[in-house]
């Protein structure tokens, strides 16, 4: 079986085309970094198979970021074909990955995409297969139809070949000339990956002394190359004059704060707010009276009747009519991604993430938590190093993700007006406490400056309307799929503690259930906070698995006929076994805004970054949520605004970031670098 | 002088770098490249950070990587 790897700098289109020639749908976006892992898909072309691999962006083979070095140990494990993709805009930084491509012995075609915003003469394409003697194709792989060509790559000259690479060469017994010229570029780790004896690199090393070869040489080689083959290019200058309106120093935080409050707006108030009440008109009203009537004219048995009719229907089916409002998050999300605004925010913000001893990239990882964290936390591998990666994932978890959506919904539409400048607010909230616990952990071990922070800005584009729509196909499928499996699973397990007692009989009294016993030992706990309640401390828990199934269990234990309307009436009453006042509901949304990661989250985080940090993680969380939701609790006690008191709770945190910020100055005056080490003046101290 | 000191609608070339050999050689890899053509773009709000085009290519990065460029106006 044939391997075709698809290399590239990051944001040429590599996922793009994987998706073309897989017809998968993996997650693309229009900034660097978003594929941080290898993916590889099998497919049949005339009954022969063929690996896929799309790889993360490298701009050499030499790794600088994590996932940069994901993909170049990958490449240098085996001996695949290459399918080099690179951009006109950046033609002379790609031609410099061909190189080296060329210069390890890859086998590489050469495909320029985005022929259609820039073009490149066919003078620049002549002068590239005259002088790297490689195959070279132009197209626009996102409007492509026939890519077949790929699958017969045999009927191309793949072997590149370069002059200069000759004179390195010599000084090895190697095949290729890449042993050599990471000696020349003092590239350790890379050098470590071949296994050399000391013997042998002292041997390589005196060869390239005696001829003269070092990191100067091979530069100047590839850069004359390079020079030889195509000019420098001029920038876009439509992105430069939206740019200068969209970063103006005085327009740009406005501007950013506007689409944050419309997207918030059209999703929670106007259209998501609309298509969620039609939809829960729709299926959820009469769906229930169509089912009870239905079983009790085939008389089934009633314990069953129960188990359908409140775990299945009323606890899962309360989920569904936040479907639209879900699907839309995700396509503004999408949207952004795809527009080029994203790298731009991270330009801005940089300037504050650093203060944390973050980067700008964190933002990528921060918007994409909003749909969902889990998904949203591998993206924080396009971190340049370890700790800055596991403080991106530790802080990902305060960006409210889309399975709190329901909860905020309806408790602010039980309590409260005003709800999308509420819930944003508690966005807010999220963001503040993140930054709070980054400045926790730039104390400590996890301390990072970040200074080598580079980020390409790519032109701005319209998003595809065919990738929109597969975002919201495929993220309503997906919440569907949540919701009729674990949820639904999670759903059973609460009724069959809320039905049954230690004993496993089925009891009509509540207090008498497994579910009261297990809840009434926690409830006090939440008691200072204003909800120790053993329905809302079940919730909770259930909760830790998807953080969806809070406002099922709510529902179901307040068994409210399984529409929208009947859980917020249900909350507000007395009588409910799970009912809030204004006051506890705000320290309700803020607790299950920040308490812990949901289930999936932690397996990920357990894996990627270790179990302690994952603990360290957890008891951040649950120590911030409490006492900030105790904070909230005793303020709305005395003033009756629940937006006054949330603002008040903003304006907090915001002093608390800003006196914390102003001790933990610690960047060097004398050279102006964070992580100084070298400056003498730094030394002598 | 180094990048941090350029002055918007001038036109400057890479000379060196004043950096350690695995700063240096990402600096390469991106395109910054002895002789290219570097041009300032936009400061951030609290200039703590540069957009910067190299051979048409845009880059955000921060005061203390330009600091490491040596650049001289074309």
């Amino acid at each position: 079986m044939q391997t075709l790897c698809i290399v590239g700098n990051a944001n040429s289109g590599k996922t793009t085309l994987f998706n073309k020639l897989t017809e998968s749908f993996e997650h693309t976006g229009n900034f660097s970094g978003v594929t941080v892992d290898v993916m590889e898909k099998i497919v049949n072309f005339k009954n022969d198979n063929y690996k896929i691999v799309d790889l993360p962006g490298i701009y050499s083979l030499s790794p600088f970021t994590i996932e940069e070095k994901v993909a170049t140990n990958y490449l240098l494990k085996g001996n695949h074909k290459i399918i080099n993709l690179c951009e006109p805009k950046s033609l002379k930084r790609s031609l410099n990955l061909t190189l080296q491509l060329i210069e390890a012995g890859f086998e590489v075609v050469l495909l320029i995409n985005r022929v259609d915003k820039h073009c490149v003469s066919q003078k620049i394409i002549n002068k590239i297969k005259e002088e790297l003697k490689i195959e070279v194709f132009e197209l626009n792989i996102r409007k492509e139809k026939d890519l077949s060509f790929l699958f017969n790559l045999q009927n191309y000259k793949l072997n590149g070949e370069v002059d200069y690479i000759n004179k390195y060469k010599k000084c090895s017994n190697f095949q290729n000339a890449i042993v050599p010229i990471k000696i020349c570029e003092e590239d350790d780790e890379i050098i470590k990956t071949f296994n050399l004896s000391n013997k042998q690199l002292e041997e390589i090393k005196t060869q390239l002394n005696k001829n003269n070869l070092n990191f100067e040489t091979i530069c100047l080689d590839r850069q004359i190359l390079i020079d030889k083959i195509c000019t420098t290019q001029s920038v876009s200058t439509t992105s430069n004059k939206l740019d200068k309106i969209l970063l103006n120093k005085y327009l740009a935080i406005p501007i950013f704060l506007c689409v944050m409050l419309g997207i918030f707006y059209i999703t929670f108030s106007s259209l998501g707010s609309f298509l969620s009440s039609v939809l829960d008109k729709l299926i959820c009203q009469d769906l229930y009276v169509i089912l009870d009537n239905a079983l009790q004219s085939i008389n089934t048995n009633a314990i069953f009747n129960d188990y359908l009719l409140t775990a299945v229907i009323e606890g899962v089916g309360s989920l569904i009519c936040f479907l639209p409002q879900i699907v839309l998050l995700f396509i503004f999300i999408a949207i952004l991604e795809d527009s080029g605004y994203l790298p731009r925010l991270a330009f801005l913000l940089d300037d504050i993430f650093k203060k944390f001893g973050l980067s700008g990239k964190s933002l990528f990882t921060f918007v994409m938590s909003f749909g969902c964290s889990t998904s949203a936390m591998l993206t924080a591998k396009n971190q340049d190093n370890e700790k800055s990666k596991i403080k991106t994932m530790m802080l990902a978890q305060y960006m409210s993700c889309s399975a709190k959506l329901p909860i905020f919904t309806v408790l602010c539409s039980a309590f409260f007006t005003n709800n999308a400048l509420l819930i944003f607010c508690f966005y807010i909230i999220g963001i503040l406490v993140s930054l709070l616990v980054a400045l926790i952990l730039q104390s400590g071990k996890l301390k990072t400056t970040n200074d080598a922070f580079v980020l390409e800005i790519p032109f701005y584009s319209f998003p595809s309307f065919d990738k929109i729509i597969k975002v919201a196909l495929k993220n309503g499928k997906e919440f569907l799929v949540r919701v009729g499996g674990i949820v639904l699973i999670f759903m059973s397990v609460v009724w069959l503690l809320e039905n049954f007692n230690y004993k496993l009989q089925f009891v009509s009294d509540s207090s008498e259930s497994l579910l009261y016993s297990i809840g009434s030992i926690i409830a006090p706990i939440f008691t200072p906070l204003g909800f120790g309640n053993y329905g809302v401390a079940s919730a909770l828990i259930a909760g830790l698995v998807a953080k969806e199934i809070v406002i099922s269990t709510i529902s179901m234990l307040n068994h409210t006929m399984d529409n929208q309307a009947g859980l917020i009436t249900s909350l507000t009453a007395s009588s409910s076994l799970v009912c809030f006042d204004t006051a506890s509901a705000l320290s309700f949304m803020t607790f299950v805004l920040l308490y812990a990661p949901c289930i999936s989250s932690m397996s990920l985080m357990k894996k990627e970054i270790g179990t302690r940090y994952l603990l360290l993680a957890i008891a951040l969380q649950f120590a911030f949520a409490y006492l900030i939701s105790f904070f909230v609790y005793t303020f709305a006690l005395l003033l009756s605004n629940a937006l006054i008191v949330i603002i008040l709770t903003i304006l907090v945190l915001t002093t608390f970031v800003i006196i914390c910020l102003s001790k933990g100055k610690s960047t060097c005056k004398s050279c102006n670098f964070s992580a100084c080490t070298s400056c003498n003046k730094c030394k002598s101290k | 002088m180094t990048a941090n000191n350029m002055k918007y609608g001038l036109i400057y070339n890479i000379v060196d770098f004043n950096a350690d050999i695995v700063i240096k050689r990402r600096l390469i890899d991106l395109g910054f490249r002895k002789s290219s053509n570097l041009q300032l773009i936009k400061r951030s709000i609290l200039k703590a950070n540069f957009l910067v085009s190299v051979d048409g290519v845009v880059y955000a990065i921060r005061k203390e990587l330009a600091n490491k460029i040596i650049v001289k106006e074309k």
